[in-house]
């Protein structure tokens, strides 16, 4: 047995369920809340604004149109503080705020298919409607948004095993079915005026589903 | 055996002067120095606090200490949480708490379960509280000692509540004022009226006023709230019980009389410094001037006269002190009544001051940064440019090192320098200061302190350094990176390829200063912002457009440029582009009909 076929094996294990279900009702409705950092594009973003990445947040929802597809929207918010282009004097100098506003539609397919499986990998994408606004100390703001693409995939770790007893006072609480932590990889493209706005992030998020 | 006792005795009466001699005062200028003169002190230590703002909340559970204010009109305390009291004493002996502001906060002063809370004393302070506050709250207080004498209540919502303990112990509440409490049942809420005496009320509060020598009557301040000294007609002057050191009559009643009364006047303001006009002195560099010092007349009964400090390109004054600080410094004396002091003083030339290095310019729009090393001796700098189109211009600024230079065109190349200047001044502060002889037969003397900036006045020349090295730079406008488009300005970002093409901003600045203004301008914005995207994005997917458009748009932006310029000119512009347009047409419509004819 070769090493990719343990690996697939091993995964395929990590599938399974745990038998673990705050209830037995079937979720409909996700919510995510999710930080991480977006990286642009742009190769002399670092020159500008000091490092390449940028802090972003987030927050989705999405409605499960079949048992392994969702259909949502995200909202995401970075921000950026650095430094403006002087071209005629060659330098490099003012403050500059660079913030970015992504509203996105995407289908989700998310390898769920068991209720109580701990371990879900998803991938998925969609429209993104790219909003931006640059605001220069002591000048004008500049602000836009562009049409683009994005495509995003990630694991999803079910979090009611690790304590049942909370899980289900959340559900009773709080309609809470199922909690996952998870980690995401997302591609974005975007363009204005041919300059390349988008970026790959990396985020780590809350998904409660309801 | 009588050498065996003598030693006992004599270890214990050592013991005994080493604590009494250990009882040291340790000042404080901070809230993190009050914390560590806390935890420093030995028990019965004074923290004695310089004149300033403190917030903070003290609980005193473990050691038995003593805080003084050093200016009670400007020591304020103020509670940094507002669910705590400034001072909670718990369980402790032998706290003084005396000359403090207390100005906001829940509460001043909490004494808690006080079975043990002995000979705790509270000692001409001023409560002046916002909010449902208690000035003083003792909370379960069955046997205890706390002597509340010389404060001043003004305008609190409580000023001293005694829990619901009837069995209060020994609560003294003697030459106090209590000026309009908010709620007057609250005033002394509890307390035993047999010990509440010689205090002044505002109001008429029933079972204690005309009680216990306890007067209604209004207590007639210098100036409410701020500085509640008192004038000369106050009833509260000489009513208490006790003998008066001050006056050798009786003690005043409320913050400022009684045995542990701070002397300090309340600051005085200095209204005006004028300097007359120099005269040369012969055989001699020396000026001399004389200077006319006004100021506010403090009418605090006990001012004795007013002590005018001044200082020639020295050192600043404000904050020093009178015991060591001041004494230094020359004074001129004037009498109680005075508001006015004018003496003569010799001012020699002012330094020349080394020239300045110019370190650097950063370019802005419309502007330049510039930044220069500090000279010794100056106390300003005047900037001096020039444009490449524009005649040379200076600028005066005060002892700074950087400045922002506006008003400036991004077509023009700027060369900058900086001369430092240097010019005799004199800085002025007046002292309000009180004189008595004590019961010792010593002449004791308080003066106010310098709370407020000197008051400076320039004399003599302007000695100017040498002139900095030059730079040279052009203002510009800085573009975000990366540089996007804009929402607006469509058409011209899609003709001249770029945001922040000068032509764009040209048209902007336009919309921003004309259009906007007016609602024919806004509507017309409003319509070109709906269908303007649509025309730019045809333009940009037509490359061949771009030219064309820019022709058109040119004599636009030509004429933008002319109004900024002169208002009158644009419209004969105008007028001419109409016409010529007109004209043009005319001739091309006649000139396809006569082709058509042949």
């Amino acid at each position: 047995m070769n090493k990719n076929n343990i690996c697939s094996l091993l995964f395929l294990c990590l599938l399974f369920p745990l038998g673990i279900n705050a209830n037995n009702a079937s979720p409909k409705w996700t919510m995510e809340f999710y930080a991480g950092a977006f990286e642009p594009e742009d190769e002399n973003w670092s020159t500008y604004y000091g490092s390449s990445k940028m802090p972003q947040v987030g927050f989705s929802i999405a409605y499960r149109i079949f048992n392994v597809l969702d259909i949502g929207t995200n909202i995401s918010y970075g921000r950026d503080q650095g430094k403006g282009d002087l071209p005629l004097n060659n330098l490099i100098a003012g403050d500059v705020v660079h913030e970015m506003l992504p509203v996105e539609l995407y289908l989700l397919f998310r390898a769920r298919f068991t209720e109580g499986q701990w371990l879900v990998p998803y991938v998925g994408g969609g429209y993104t409607r790219f909003a931006y606004r640059q605001e220069v100390k002591g000048q004008d703001t500049v602000k836009g948004s562009v049409d683009g693409n994005h495509f995003r995939a990630g694991l999803q770790f079910l979090l009611d095993p690790l304590d049942e007893k909370s899980a289900q006072e959340i559900y009773r609480g709080f309609g809470v079915i199922n909690s996952y932590l998870y980690l995401e990889y997302k591609q974005t493209e975007a363009e204005a005026d041919k300059i390349k706005i988008g970026g790959t992030s990396y985020n780590m998020g809350l998904m409660l589903e309801f | 055996m009588y050498l065996k006792r003598l030693i006992i005795l004599f270890t214990l009466f050592f013991l005994l002067s080493a604590s009494i001699c250990y009882a040291e005062d340790i000042v404080v200028e901070d809230v993190d120095q009050v914390f560590e003169a806390m935890e420093d002190a030995d028990e019965n230590d004074t923290i004695v606090f310089k004149p300033g703002t403190y917030n903070l909340n003290i609980e005193l559970v473990d050691k038995d200490l003593k805080f003084r204010g050093e200016d009670t009109a400007n020591t304020f305390l103020i509670s940094e949480d507002d669910e705590k009291p400034v001072f909670s004493v718990n369980e402790i002996s032998n706290v003084t708490i005396q000359n403090f502001t207390f100005n906001d906060g829940l509460n001043a002063v909490q004494i808690f379960e006080s079975n043990n809370a002995r000979n705790i004393k509270i000692f001409n302070n001023i409560f002046n509280l916002e909010g449902d506050s208690i000035a003083i709250d003792i909370i379960a207080s069955p046997s205890t000692s706390i002597d509340i004498e010389n404060n001043t209540f003004y305008n609190n919502f409580f000023d001293v509540n005694l829990g619901d303990d009837e069995n209060s112990g020994n609560i003294i509440f003697q030459h106090n004022i209590v000026h309009n409490t908010r709620n007057s049942e609250n005033s002394l809420k509890n307390l035993p009226l047999g010990d509440v005496s010689y205090n002044c009320f505002n109001e008429d509060i029933s079972g204690v006023t005309g009680t216990n020598n306890n007067i209604n009557k209004l207590a007639s301040y210098v100036a409410a709230p701020d500085d509640l000294h008192l004038r000369v007609d106050s009833p509260c002057i000489d009513n208490g019980e006790t003998e008066d050191d001050f006056d050798e009559t009786f003690v005043d009643l409320g913050a400022y009389g009684g045995p542990e009364d701070d002397l300090t006047p309340y600051h005085v303001e200095v209204d005006e410094v004028k300097v007359s006009s120099a005269t040369d002195i012969a055989d001699s560099s020396d000026t001399s001037y004389t200077v006319e010092v006004s100021w506010l007349e403090n009418l605090d009964y006990r001012i004795s006269g007013y002590k005018v400090y001044y200082t020639l390109n020295g050192e600043t004054l404000k904050n020093k002190n009178y015991d060591d600080d001041r004494i230094n410094f020359h004074n001129e004396l004037e009498a109680k009544d005075a508001t006015k002091s004018v003496f003569d003083i010799l001012v020699s030339e002012a330094e020349k001051p080394a020239a300045p290095k110019l370190d650097r310019l950063e370019p802005r729009d419309e502007t330049l940064l510039i930044y220069w090393t500090k000279s010794e001796n100056a106390i300003s700098y005047t900037i001096n440019y020039s444009g490449t189109n524009t005649a040379a211009d200076s600028v005066d600024v005060d002892d700074v090192d950087n400045y922002e230079l506006t008003g400036l065109s991004n077509d023009e190349t700027y060369t900058v320098s900086v001369t430092a200047n240097n010019q005799s001044e004199i800085k002025v502060q007046v002292a309000a200061y009180i004189e008595f002889t004590n019961e010792d037969d010593e002449t004791e003397v308080h003066e106010s302190s310098f709370i407020n900036d000197d008051v400076n006045k320039k004399l003599g020349e302007i000695i100017a350094s040498d002139v900095s090295n030059t730079l040279t730079m052009q203002p510009e406008r800085i573009i975000a990176y990366p540089p996007l488009p804009n929402e607006g300005c469509f058409i011209a970002t899609a003709a001249f390829g770029y945001y922040s093409a000068a032509e764009v901003q040209v048209l902007r600045d336009f919309r921003d200063d004309y259009l906007l203004k007016s609602a024919a301008g806004m509507a017309f914005v409003k319509w070109y912002y709906t269908y303007g995207p649509y025309a730019a994005a045809y333009i940009q997917e037509n490359s061949i457009l771009k030219p064309l458009v820019r022709t058109v748009l040119y004599p636009l932006i030509f004429s933008v440029q002319i109004l900024y310029f002169n208002m009158y000119l644009f419209f004969t512009f105008l007028m001419v582009i109409i016409g010529f347009t007109v004209g043009l047409t005319y001739l091309i419509m006649r000139r396809s009909s006569r082709v058509r004819v042949i």
